[in-house]
């Protein structure tokens, strides 16, 4: 029994490094380097598991969408024909040059040839299971050819089809061999795996295998699973290193990381617990109890880490290394196992989920293709190490394993909906109180905007001026005056040359009038009486209107002067200039409509003795009498600053202020000579308009 | 201070009716018995809130008389609404509504919306103008119709908001375009958000940065 033992363990521990040498990566490698036999064993392990993995994916096909179960355990494999091929030709040479443990897990089987024959065999047998139409059929094929194998599975009852499943992946293999009987021995060597009740079978490999394998394994095997073991140690913390990689790189993405590997670790160590309790417990029964409380073992962990379908993957490899677990019999090279692939595939989980957490919280999980891709590449260059390691691998492998990933992630988490639900809104928070802490710093400085703007207005011009309907006017005032050019020109075009003639020499001087611009400084007397000249200017112009409004706004003007001269002490610079800024405005604003109304009025104006150049002439001396007040306005307003400036400590301080009113004061001057000129075609336009009229009469 | 929008409104009808009354009473809330003839034109401006956004009304109190028509004209161009109103103490004005609207569909821009206001509604025992035929004459010339008292307040607001949010609905159907100052809509001085849209790109870029 113990020698059989002994071969199974050796098998389970070939099956498992093929796992293992799959996913571990380049410092497995360089350990391998170190000692040549292990190599060799490694591959040799490897090309046991391949002969597995060829009858695994049959099964798959067979399988497919009828059994989940059957499924999973097919996912494990790699098969290909490509890579069976070459896994078979090396691997005889190399058993039988150098490894005596290779050549005696070849063992009984007797020389190579024989072997090779056996893989024949086995693809023989492996067709024909293909043919065979639902892996049901595939399974009682081989409960056929292997009686004792039959017994066990009606044993273990219909219920229990999980766990014959499993065997089935095995039982093709067997039931080739058991068609040839040079074959059988080899055949047995993985059947007791199985099928540990199988007496007559397990017997015949025991016996033949006991001197050898016991003695070599007992050193070099341990040596092996030994430095198995401190490889996966070392890739285990290359997958720990990735977490804490990310942790350092983002606070927020560790707390997920690592309570998702946690899970994982929980719900592995609740697997193997479970596989543990199994061990050593031959009864049939009490197989198929565990095998279904392993079951039962891997739905909590489906649940519990539902977040990807990562688990999943690693309950299917792990529900293989069940299995092989439990046909293997020796406590210490089984735990040993158990060991590695627990480190294994928490180095797997770690490494995966810190890459998941990272890109996630990278993209907001927004970018699931980038995601996907990224942990394809992971896969793949585990897979790409696994390759370099078989040495005869191939691209198959690789392809092979890529798809499976992206099939089984994208199968189980479908746009990886869980995985972001999971996430987000963990890195969304920081993110929604930085936002609302910035939109409330906004909205203060917005609010502190608001109010300098409206100081600001309160000294605005061009604000004040519109508040007193100056640009209004002006506006009306440049209709008006579009209009009446239009009409000049019409009417202009209607005339005889004879009436043209007339009214050419008016029009000219007309014209002449709005063109030159008064300069005579003695015309504006500082100290002159402005309200009276306005006033007379207006009275000039003879249309009855009242001269009320600018006279009311000089009067005003003057007031604030005479205020702000007396109250010195109580105004402060800002006041005065607000003062300054806002009698400017009202002052032009007046003056414009004054402009305006005077246009609209002389266009109405239908008297006989109008004269229009008395008009024009009256027009521009009110334009001149205003820009001069304007300008007398800024210089007084000006001396009160300065006044008060003496008494400030900081003289330059006003210095901004006086430059603004004068420079307003010349914007208001420009309003005025504005309003002046957009009276030109007006007077014009009324001036054909009375010739034609009089002239008839 | 600020407005998101200005519209132009001018007001037309007869003299007398009460157009520089109802300026006065949506601008200043005041009301004044005896009023000066208006000259041309006069001006009052009021914000409003249509829809959470502040709007400018800038309104054009044009004079009644009939010399001052030809000038009055002038002015219509480039108005996004019109308040045509007539007195209903006195059916001469109303008579002379199919002259106004006439003018006005001639010298303003087609979009304009123009609100027909039967003002002085406080003296209903001298009215001589029904509500009905105002408003069959609204009906039939595609205006809105108010009845209104400058005396007493009553519709004054709504007269003009109604106008208001007319307008403001061409605006958001597209008939009004806004960038046309013809139409008389100005678009006011705004906060341009950009600053707001980069503050929240960085942040988010920040974080996709450090992961990957």
């Amino acid at each position: 029994m113990s020698e059989s033992d002994d071969e199974t363990a050796f098998a389970s521990a070939d099956e498992g490094d093929d796992k293992k040498s799959k996913d571990t990566l380049s410092p497995k490698s360089k350990e391998m380097k170190s000692s040549e036999t292990e190599q060799k064993k490694e591959i040799e392990k490897k090309d046991t598991g391949q002969k597995q993995q060829k009858q695994a994916p049959k099964n798959k096909k067979k399988g497919k969408g009828s059994n989940q179960t059957n499924a999973k355990e097919a996912r494990p494999a790699t098969k290909s024909s490509p890579s069976q091929s070459v896994a078979t030709s090396p691997k005889p040479d190399v058993a039988s040059s150098s490894n005596p443990d290779i050549s005696e897990a070849k063992k009984e089987s007797s020389p190579k040839p024989v072997g090779t024959k056996e893989n024949k065999d086995l693809k023989v047998g492996e067709k024909t299971v293909v043919e065979s139409p639902t892996p049901e059929e595939s399974r009682s094929r081989a409960r056929n050819s292997l009686p004792p194998e039959s017994k066990v599975d009606p044993e273990t009852d219909k219920s229990e089809k999980t766990s014959s499943n499993i065997t089935a992946q095995k039982e093709p293999k067997d039931a080739g061999a058991s068609e040839k009987t040079t074959a059988t021995q080899v055949k047995a060597e993985s059947r007791p795996n199985t099928e540990t009740q199988s007496h007559d079978v397990v017997k015949t490999p025991e016996k033949q295998d006991i001197p050898r394998g016991q003695v070599d394994r007992s050193q070099q095997q341990e040596q092996i699973l030994q430095n198995l073991g401190t490889t996966a140690e070392k890739s285990s913390r290359g997958g720990w290193g990735w977490s804490s990689w990310g942790s350092t790189i983002l606070s927020a993405a560790t707390n997920s990381v690592q309570t998702f590997t946690h899970q994982v670790g929980d719900g592995l160590s609740t697997i193997i617990d479970s596989v543990e309790s199994s061990l050593g417990i031959p009864d049939p029964e009490d197989l198929a109890k565990d095998k279904s409380a392993t079951e039962a073992g891997q739905s909590p962990e489906d649940t519990t880490s539902a977040i990807t379908s990562q688990p999943e993957e690693t309950v299917a490899v792990e529900s293989e290394n069940v299995k092989t677990q439990e046909t293997d019999q020796t406590i210490d090279k089984e735990s040993e196992s158990t060991q590695e692939e627990e480190k294994k595939d928490k180095n797997n989980g770690g490494g995966w989920f810190s890459n998941w957490g990272v890109s996630d919280l990278a993209k907001k999980v927004t970018d699931t293709g980038k995601s996907l891709a990224s942990k394809g590449q992971t896969l793949m260059s585990e897979g790409f190490d696994a390759v370099e390691n078989l040495a005869a691998g191939g691209i198959d492998v690789l392809e092979t394993i890529g798809k499976k990933t992206y099939n089984t992630l994208s199968e189980h988490d479908p746009a990886f909906r869980k995985t972001r639900d999971f996430l987000s809104p963990k890195s969304n928070k920081p993110n929604l109180s930085s936002v609302l802490r910035e939109a409330k710093d906004r909205a203060e400085q917005e609010a502190e905007k608001v109010k300098e703007n409206e100081e600001a207005m309160k000294a605005h011009f061009g604000t004040l001026f519109d508040d007193n309907q100056g640009l209004a006017h002006l506006e009306a005032l440049e209709m008006l005056s579009n209009q009446s050019e239009k009409k000049v020109h019409s009417l202009l075009n209607s005339l005889s040359s004879k009436d043209l003639a007339e009214i050419k020499p008016l029009l000219i001087s007309i014209k002449e009038t709005f063109s030159v611009q008064e300069e005579d400084e003695s015309a504006a007397d500082t100290d002159q009486d402005v309200s009276g000249l306005v006033s007379q200017c207006l009275a000039q112009l003879k249309l009855g209107t009242a001269s009320d409004k600018l006279n009311t706004v000089l009067e005003m003007v003057r007031q604030w002067i005479a205020d702000t001269q007396e109250n010195q002490e109580k105004d402060s610079i800002k006041d005065v200039h607000q003062k300054s800024i806002q009698a400017l405005a009202e002052l032009t604003a007046k003056g414009v409509e004054q402009f305006h109304k005077a246009g609209e009025l002389i266009l109405l104006e239908k008297n006989k003795e109008n004269d229009f150049i008395e008009k024009s002439q009256s027009l521009a001396r009110l334009t001149s009498v205003l820009c001069h007040e304007i300008g007398n306005l800024a210089t007084r307003f000006v001396a009160c600053l300065n006044k008060m400036a003496e008494k400030q400590e900081n003289p330059d301080e006003i210095t901004q202020f006086v430059t603004n009113i004068y420079l307003e004061a010349t914007n208001s001057s420009t309003y005025i000579q504005d309003a002046f000129v957009l009276l030109l075609p007006v007077v014009q336009h009324a001036a054909i308009e009375h010739s034609v009229l009089f002239r008839e009469s | 201070m600020s407005y998101a929008y200005l519209f132009k409104y001018i007001i037309i009808g007869d003299t007398g009716v009460g157009k520089s009354c109802l300026l006065l009473q949506f601008t200043d809330k005041r009301f004044q018995p005896v009023h000066d003839l208006t000259i041309g034109v006069e001006f009052g401006a009021r914000m409003i809130t249509i829809d959470g956004k502040q709007i400018k009304l800038q309104i054009w109190d044009t004079a009644g008389q009939e010399s001052f028509r030809s000038i009055t004209r002038s002015y219509y161009r480039g108005a996004a609404g019109a308040l045509l109103v007539y007195d209903i103490t006195r059916r001469d004005t109303f008579n002379h509504l199919t002259t106004w609207l006439e003018d006005a569909r001639q010298h303003s821009n087609s979009n304009m919306v123009i609100m027909l206001i039967g003002n002085k509604s406080d003296l209903e025992a001298r009215r001589e103008v029904k509500k009905e035929e105002g408003e069959a004459f609204a009906r039939e010339h595609g205006l809105i119709f108010m009845e209104t008292s400058a005396k007493t307040a009553a519709n004054v607001e709504e007269a003009f908001i109604n106008t208001a949010k007319e307008i403001y609905q061409k605006i958001q159907d597209g008939v009004f375009d806004i960038n046309n100052e013809a139409n008389g809509i100005k678009i006011g001085p705004q906060h341009s958000p950009a600053s707001q849209s980069l503050n929240v790109g960085g942040s988010g870029g920040n974080q996709g940065g450090n992961c990957c």
